[in-house]
């Protein structure tokens, strides 16, 4: 079995069978990472390999006495670095939290841990979720496993790049704008934001607090679907948590979608899309048409003003969310310092990265008397207005279909000093979060057969299933890009 | 000729709510723990933590309106407000702002006069920062406080004297110990009240700048400290001055009102809905249940006082005067079913010596323990008169009655031999009074009275001694 | 609405960010930027929105009032930068 290919199904299949230990994953997962990390840097922090191998042999263990029902048993999975985790640092990808250890786990990763999964380690990421690249991480960029000039996207670059690169067989990511679908997208891989509410928060650290979600990098939409039904349930500690019972993504994951009405907005098509990519979807959305039951031209009038929408609610949740980051009670202290005002301010000022400082301050603004209802409001507004954009466009159709990014994955430090150009990559994926609906991107080729481009879909809220389903059929036409091949040139096939 | 100001005063009461545990998370609502040991990730504002909101803090500041004859708004909004200070974790309060669960209502100054409430929100406390003397450079902060739920109680600027605003207090206090909302308890903090003052001339109708007035952290330091900065603002206007917008901190000790550090901007707390917590939405069957779970509000209990127990209307007023006294009163007859002796005991022995102690507190005595010796009173093994100083062993020590009467010796003699020969003494000792008796002055009997009972030392029973010693004149007349 | 370096002063000031003089300029510079691009959202017509919560009928849940514990002193104070006899130092607090 090629360990940098297989799926969560297939591996799980072997280690019933016994012909695959999960000691071999974590060994074949610590050699892949020690032979690419120099060069991917996708991880923060790889924990260490005596507790990996016990672990993993408890979980052998456990599966010889018959006490193993979940498929991600045994499974080592990378943790995006915002989401907490006793005993391995949680860093956010800031210097402001160097060293920072959780003093509890984030409920996805008490739900994967009781699933029986391994956490292999975490992953690197634009600082506190900020950015499209994960270039803003305080300990250096992600490289694009495909292209190492290239990033990754962002912000959960580090957790694409790593399942991209075949280090890790799954990964959990966030995503606030974005930060899930588009890196997925950039690094050929299967990325899932589930609706606002379906996977608890607790325990990620917040960026947009009406907008961040957990969701899995996957290597096929199977696994997104397994990963999810592992992380998704009502949370008491979460109260935006929804009380909703979805069944599993899993058992439906092969039904029918001939009754499916898929819409693709014409405002898709506008400026700003790389023809490539235009043309990677169009032909995906041609070998989808046969399996559906339509396909049809909806509207979203409101697609453009996504962006000042969702940069104004988000960095004004954000101005709020990282006010805790003062030096007080955990974290960096600037020690310098002799006043008060002098140690919250010198500690922010040089805790933070500049495009975190950028965000607070824009969304300092947007808050700020005199100007909230201009900013704030208006764009809490037009989010509503987005949202009933969306409940309209689904009594036509009931799937949404579109690009996930503009563009492929583009030259590390282009954008970086550019942020509005930075921030029109997530055109496409900002809506979903914007009016909390799932939505999946999924490999759909290659732009000039070297650099992997994505398509997405969106589904009405708490939609998983569907949303997964006509994505796994989707999947089985367009095929998954499997590993860069510039990596698997260099050998790296386990057993 | 000088102008007359008029003062207009608004109050901002915060009150801790009687709940067990906080407002957002499972750490205990306790004074008086070691720092920082009633916290956790979610009240120490760690990274990733969040909100849920405590249901019985909920129901206690819905109860707070009812009392109060608020509306409970049906749908309400937790928004946050953001500042930085060491005592606050995670850079904001969640709080209340343009949609509070209560709106309107009033409190009642106890004259037939109330004052309206412009809204009560519901919040989290913040934590301790202090500063230890010599302390130099550095400040400590606890945070156990970190999250207790509170309530903010905002009157309408409509409170024109600081003796209005000592019984607003006053009334207000009164009102949520009834409700078990807030145990009142101003030294410790659990009941706080800020002042806006502002003045303005009589006759006008526009306001004057305001200050707000901090610390007054007791009901003495609200009337003197209001008083205090009613006279520093009209001092400042009659020498042609202008009042700076401003927060003044009440300095007890020095009888003061001091400015805080001035700010040089005005506070911009940016609050916008909290994204953590969707809004509470309170449906009829929950206010429903809150209102049948209502304890009697202080006028219903003086009404049932009198008709339950048959006491008169000043009696109940004084036995309702604070719940917990009202409490104490109907813990003790139920163990001792005479309430008119047991409403005499604790309006004459028992206020006195508190009125002694100089607390507004209970004294340290078990209701039940009162019950006990009122009922050793009843049966005989006791007089009254030695009964009030077993009483005041009884709050001096802790005991038992039973067992105070024993140590002390203070059982009551009954026996006819042992105080005939007491009244003999004292009717040789005291001849004059014999005379004057024998004369027609009947009131000498109470004096005589009073030397058999100080000679037995207060324990001889009176029901044998006034007809022994009435017997024992009338046969001196021979 | 143009952002200039007063508004930018202003609001760091608010958000307790220490700002060097080339992040100033340079910041200030972005943020107009920004905003300048964001205005495209005060042409968009808002006058029949008056509810922005998207999930009007759902309320926030309520937990019972049960102690849940809490962290040690140790636990509580063990990541702080300063933190002596169980307390979090911090530079003195004025007023
Ligand atoms: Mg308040
Ligand atoms: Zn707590």
């Amino acid at each position: 079995m090629d360990l940098t290919r297989a799926t969560i199904t297939e591996i799980a299949a072997a280690l019933d069978a016994g012909s695959l230990a999960s000691t071999d994953l974590v060994e074949h997962t610590l050699r892949e990472t020690g032979r690419l990390e120099p060069e991917v840097h996708a991880f923060l922090h790889v924990r260490d390999r005596e507790s990996l191998l016990r672990e993993a042999k408890e979980s052998d263990a456990a599966r010889r006495s018959g006490g193993v029902t979940s498929p991600l048993a045994g499974i080592p999975v990378a943790i995006k670095d915002n989401i907490c985790t006793i005993g391995t640092p949680t860093t956010a990808g800031s210097r402001i939290l160097e060293g920072f250890q959780s003093a509890y786990d984030a409920t996805v990763i008490e739900k994967l841990k009781a699933a029986g999964a391994l956490i292999l380690g975490k992953c690197n990421l634009d600082e506190f979720a900020m950015g499209s690249s994960t270039e803003n991480s305080a300990y250096g960029p992600t490289t694009n496993p495909w292209d190492p000039a290239r990033v990754p996207g962002g912000s959960s670059g580090g957790s694409a790049a790593a399942v991209a690169a075949g280090m890790a067989f799954t990964a959990l990511g966030s995503d606030t704008g974005g930060s899930i679908r588009q890196p997925a997208a950039l690094t050929g891989v299967v990325g899932l934001k589930p609706t606002y509410g379906t996977v608890s928060r607790r325990g990620l650290i917040a960026f947009g607090s009406s907008l961040d979600q957990i969701g899995p990098l996957a290597r096929c939409v199977a696994d997104a679907a397994l990963v999810f039904d592992a992380i998704a349930g009502n949370d008491p500690r979460d109260a935006t948590s929804a009380d909703i019972a979805t069944g599993s993504a899993c058992d439906t994951l092969h039904d029918s979608i001939d009754t499916i009405r898929v819409g693709v907005p014409r405002q898709s098509w506008g400026e700003g899309l790389d023809a490539g990519v235009e043309a990677s979807v169009r032909s995906a959305l041609d070998q989808l048409g046969p399996a559906v039951a339509e396909i049809t031209a909806i509207d979203l009038p409101l697609l453009e003003a996504s962006i000042p929408a969702y940069y104004l609610v988000a960095t004004a949740e954000a101005s709020a969310n990282l006010s805790r980051f003062d030096g007080v009670r955990y974290g960096l202290r600037d020690k310098q310092a002799g006043t008060l005002d002098e140690m919250y301010k010198r500690t922010r000022g040089h805790g933070f990265g500049t495009e975190v400082k950028r965000r607070i301050l824009l969304g300092t603004h947007a808050l700020s008397s005199g100007y909230y209802d201009a900013y704030y409001l208006r764009a809490m507004k037009v989010r509503r207005k987005i949202a009933d954009d969306f409940a309209r466009a689904f009594e036509t159709c009931d799937v949404i279909a579109l690009p996930a990014t503009p563009t492929p994955a583009f030259p590390i430090g282009e954008q970086i000093d550019d942020p509005i150009t930075m921030y029109r990559n997530d055109l496409y994926t900002i809506a979903a979060n914007l009016a909390g609906l799932p939505a999946i991107s999924i490999p759909c080729g290659l732009h000039d057969d070297t650099l992997p481009l994505g398509v997405q879909l969106m589904a009405p809220r708490f939609e998983e299933s569907r949303l997964l389903r006509v994505a796994s059929h989707w999947e089985a036409k367009l095929g998954t890009l499997g590993r860069p091949p510039r990596i698997s040139a260099n050998g790296g096939d386990a057993r | 000729m000088t102008t007359h100001y008029e003062a207009v005063i608004g109050l901002e009461v915060h009150a801790q709510l009687m709940t067990r545990t906080k407002i957002f998370c499972g750490c205990e609502n306790r004074f008086g723990a070691p720092p920082n040991t009633l916290v956790c990730p979610v009240c120490l504002g760690m990274p990733g933590v969040l909100p849920v909101l405590n249901e019985r803090a909920v129901e206690l500041a819905i109860r707070a309106g009812n009392a109060l004859g608020c509306d409970i708004r049906s749908r309400s909004v937790f928004a946050r407000k953001n500042y930085f200070y060491p005592d606050l974790p995670k850079g904001y309060q969640i709080s209340q702002f343009d949609q509070p669960v209560c709106e309107g209502g009033h409190v009642p100054l106890g004259d037939g006069r109330s004052i309206e409430l412009t809204r009560i929100h519901l919040e989290e406390d913040a934590g301790k920062s202090f500063h230890p003397e010599g302390g130099g450079e550095h400040s400590l902060v606890d945070l156990n406080r970190c999250g207790v739920p509170l309530i903010e109680i905002v009157s309408e600027p409509v409170i024109r004297s600081a003796e209005d605003a000592y019984s607003y207090l006053v009334n207000l206090k009164r009102i949520l110990e009834y409700t078990e909302v807030c145990d009142g308890n101003m030294e410790q903090g659990s009941l706080r009240c800020d002042a806006n003052v502002s003045l303005r001339p009589v006759g006008t109708t526009t306001l004057g700048t305001k200050t707000e007035l901090k610390n007054l952290n007791s009901f003495r330091a609200t009337r003197l400290g209001i008083e205090a900065e009613i006279a520093r603002q009209e001092k400042i206007l009659t020498g042609g001055g202008t009042i700076r917008q401003e927060t003044m901190q009440w300095d007890a000790d020095r009888g003061v009102p001091v400015p805080m550090r001035s700010k040089e901007e005005a506070h911009d707390y940016r609050y916008f809905p909290e994204p953590d917590l969707p809004p509470l939405l309170l449906s009829q069957e929950k206010l429903r249940a809150v209102r049948d779970a209502m304890p009697e509000l202080p006028d219903a209990k003086r009404e049932r006082f009198q008709t339950e127990y048959g006491l008169r209307e000043y009696d109940a007023g004084v036995l309702t005067d604070s719940a917990q006294l009202a409490r104490f009163f109907e813990t003790v007859v139920k163990h001792f079913p005479h309430a008119d002796r047991a409403a005499n005991f604790l309006m004459g022995p028992y206020l006195r010596l508190q009125k002694e102690q100089e607390g507004d507190d209970l004294l340290p005595v078990e209701p039940e323990a009162l019950a006990q010796l009122l009922a050793l009173e009843k049966g005989g093994a006791v007089s009254p008169a030695a009964g009030r100083q077993v009483f005041e062993a009884m709050v001096r020590t802790g005991k038992a009655p039973a067992d105070l009467v024993k140590e002390l010796g203070l059982e009551q003699i009954s026996d006819d031999g042992a105080l005939q020969t007491v009244v003999d003494e004292v009717l040789a000792a005291n001849p004059e009074q014999v005379a004057e008796f024998l004369g027609g002055k009947e009131k000498v009997l109470g004096f005589l009275m009073g030397q058999v009972m100080k000679a037995t030392r207060g324990k001889g029973n009176p029901g044998v001694l006034t007809p022994m010693l009435r017997a024992s004149l009338e046969a001196k007349r021979g | 609405m143009t952002f200039d370096r007063s508004n930018l002063e202003h609001v760091a000031r608010l958000a307790m960010l220490d700002l060097s003089d080339d992040e100033l300029d340079s910041l200030a510079k972005d943020l107009d930027h920004v905003l300048s691009h964001f205005e495209a959202i005060q042409k968009i017509d808002v006058s029949d929105i008056d509810d922005t919560d998207l999930a009007k009928t759902i309320t926030t849940p309520l937990r019972a009032d049960t102690p849940a514990g809490s962290l040690s002193n140790e636990e509580a104070t063990k990541q702080s930068a300063r933190a002596e006899g169980g307390l979090f130092v911090v530079p003195k607090v004025i007023g």
